[in-house]
């Protein structure tokens, strides 16, 4: 069950949850929601153009010699941006960049959540999040996929409002899941895990 | 062509390439300020080059030549410098707290460049540059660039820059001429057997041989004191947190300093504990030990002797550089604050970033105090630490704003 604005107070007040910076909670439960808003962070990458036709998914489509050096294709082709507070970034249409949130979030083992965008963007064409689940006990700034769909170039400003965030209670797993995107302040594009069915469908094809 | 045509298209090239620079990414204002300023210097240049008294006259074309190319070799440098400043390897989180301390120190005028170093020494003086007056360049390590652990020792960097806009080198300057008159009465003995002959102590400061026993010891001895000075602030400013960048840095040692007269590396360390323990610090115990004294150059028994005088001056100096820098940061530098420190380490052992208005000494602090006692791993603190400045440089912009 999603938590209500209350609930999410109580949580970081007692220190179970952590956001950091910390929202207005009175502010919150004030409104009645059942989220919280976070803000866009400073960091942004992106994808260079380059040389390289394509990009492999998997570890068992790669292009390049070794799994590694695809990794550091990846990294090659990232292009960090750090834009300071009152300055901007112009996001064009059809672009496409992952930024960060603001808030640093360290979830206890109670609680899961799904982050997803604000209809006030949307309704400008910017979506913001495609991968919204956030498993107990991530620990980081959340990497947002921002693509503009709409029409006209829109001006992404470090503190705004940029999506929301839905808590829900979970039976605590005794398991510490671990992800490649903990820990992290800047956006990251990360290593497609390996996938087990489709490793063994491209075996049995080649 | 000769000469003059080949130095008007190193100008013009020099100019152009600081255009081109200009289109990168800078983050912060004084970059940018900077390069107009380059922009006028190989302008002026381009002009001396072109006027109509290069052209008749030979001494003032070869002169005009001469200054371009050494501005040339200055700032190409600093060219490097500015454009390193744009790395997303830097850790841009910092500036704005380092900044302030910097205009705190240094005045509102002051302009901060945060950049990396892939010559860095840590016995070299920093790049002043008469026609940047009011500009700090920090530069780090490029392989530590990131790493915000050693963000104490540009404590030690902008010291430099405290030294020359606070003329602390002119309040000194009587104090030093004393000390090390008197360290050369000290070691006359030995002066003379090196010299090899007797000399008239009462002709020290007009007979112009004698004068080099004590002149060459004391521009040793400023600039020792320059380097006691610029440690010192550094400990006043980030308290605990120096010492530990330094051995980080530093230790056991990076063998002998390539200039005589840089201060030995055991008096820097005996200073540094000192200090700590004036400004209330505490020094590990064993701070000491955890170098190591290079062997230094083989020296003439004349160097060693100027050399030995101008180390015995510092010496005599160390209680007035702890004032200077007492005087000089008191009201402008909050001292650390042990207490804000324990509470940020609260929450780093709890593997999260700290919120609050912290001040970017107690942060410093609480990292090292992390680190060393290993419960994170440097990746992993290195963004706790980063992103706790940024919740603080947003909860300063953000003050009283709803």
């Amino acid at each position: 069950m999603i938590i209500s604005g209350e609930e999410i107070g109580e949580e970081v007040e007692s220190g179970r949850l952590c956001v950091v910076p910390t929202p207005d909670l009175n502010a919150v439960a004030k409104r009645g929601e059942a989220s919280i808003d976070l803000c866009l962070g400073r960091w942004l990458v992106e994808l260079r153009h380059s040389r390289a036709s394509s990009l492999a998914a998997t570890k068992s489509h790669r292009r390049k010699p070794s799994w590694e050096a695809e990794i550091n294709e990846v990294y090659r082709l990232s292009r960090y941006h750090f834009v300071p507070f009152g300055d901007r970034f112009v996001l064009h249409p059809g672009r496409f960049v992952l930024g960060s949130t603001l808030e640093w979030l360290a979830l206890p083992p109670t609680l899961a959540a799904f982050v997803t965008g604000k209809s006030s963007w949307g309704r400008r064409g910017l979506i913001i999040e495609t991968a919204a689940g956030i498993h107990p006990r991530f620990s980081g700034c959340l990497t947002l996929e921002i693509a503009n769909v709409g029409e006209v170039p829109l001006e992404l400003t470090p503190g705004i409002e940029i999506c929301q965030v839905f808590f829900h209670r979970i039976a605590a797993s005794k398991r510490n899941v671990t992800s490649q995107f903990s820990g992290k302040r800047r956006p990251v594009f990360g290593i497609v895990k390996e996938d087990q069915i489709l490793k063994r469908l491209t075996q049995r094809q080649s | 062509m000769d000469y003059i045509d080949f130095t008007r298209q190193k100008v013009f090239l020099f100019h152009r390439e600081v255009g081109r620079v200009r289109t990168s990414d800078f983050h912060h204002a004084a970059a940018k300020e900077c390069l107009s300023i380059l922009e006028r210097i190989f302008a002026e240049l381009a002009a001396s080059l072109n006027s109509r008294s290069a052209r008749r006259d030979d001494d003032i074309r070869r002169n005009a030549c001469i200054r371009a190319n050494v501005s040339i070799l200055i700032y190409q440098e600093l060219l490097g410098f500015l454009l390193r400043s744009t790395n997303v390897r830097n850790p841009f989180e910092l500036y704005e707290p380092i900044y302030q301390i910097a205009r705190d120190l240094l005045g509102r005028n002051a302009r901060l460049i945060l950049s990396s170093e892939w010559k860095f020494s840590p016995f070299t003086y920093p790049a002043a540059f008469k026609d940047l007056p009011g500009f700090a360049f920090i530069g780090l390590p490029a392989t530590e660039s990131e790493n915000v652990l050693i963000i104490p020792l540009t404590g030690h960097e902008l010291g430099h820059s405290v030294w020359r806009v606070h003329k602390v080198a002119e309040m000194l300057a009587a104090q030093v001429k004393t000390a090390v008159l008197q360290s050369c009465d000290e070691h006359w003995a030995h002066l003379e057997r090196v010299v090899g002959r007797p000399l008239d102590r009462s002709r020290l400061e007009t007979d112009l041989e004698l004068r080099s026993l004590w002149v060459t010891p004391f521009q040793w001895s400023m600039r020792q004191c320059e380097e006691v000075f610029c440690d010192l602030l550094g400990i006043r400013i980030f308290g605990q947190s120096y010492l530990h960048a330094f051995e980080y840095l530093v230790s056991p040692n990076f063998g002998p300093s390539r200039v005589d007269w840089y201060p030995p590396l055991d008096r820097r360390i005996h200073y540094m504990v000192l200090a700590s323990n004036i400004f209330g610090f505490e020094a590990p115990t064993d701070f000491k030990e955890r170098f190591v004294v290079p062997r230094g150059h083989h020296r003439s028994g004349l160097e060693q002797g100027l050399l030995a005088i101008s180390h015995r001056a510092t010496d005599r100096l160390f209680s007035a550089i702890v004032n200077l820098v007492s005087d000089l940061s008191q009201s402008r530098i909050p001292m650390p604050d042990g207490m804000e420190a324990e509470r940020i380490f609260g929450d780093l052992q709890a593997h999260r970033p700290s919120d609050g208005p912290s001040s970017l000494p107690d942060v410093i602090n609480a990292g090292w105090r992390t680190f060393l006692t290993g419960t994170l791993k440097f990746d992993g603190l290195n963004e706790l630490l980063c992103k706790t400045m940024e919740v603080a440089e947003f909860r300063r912009k953000t003050r009283g704003r709803t």
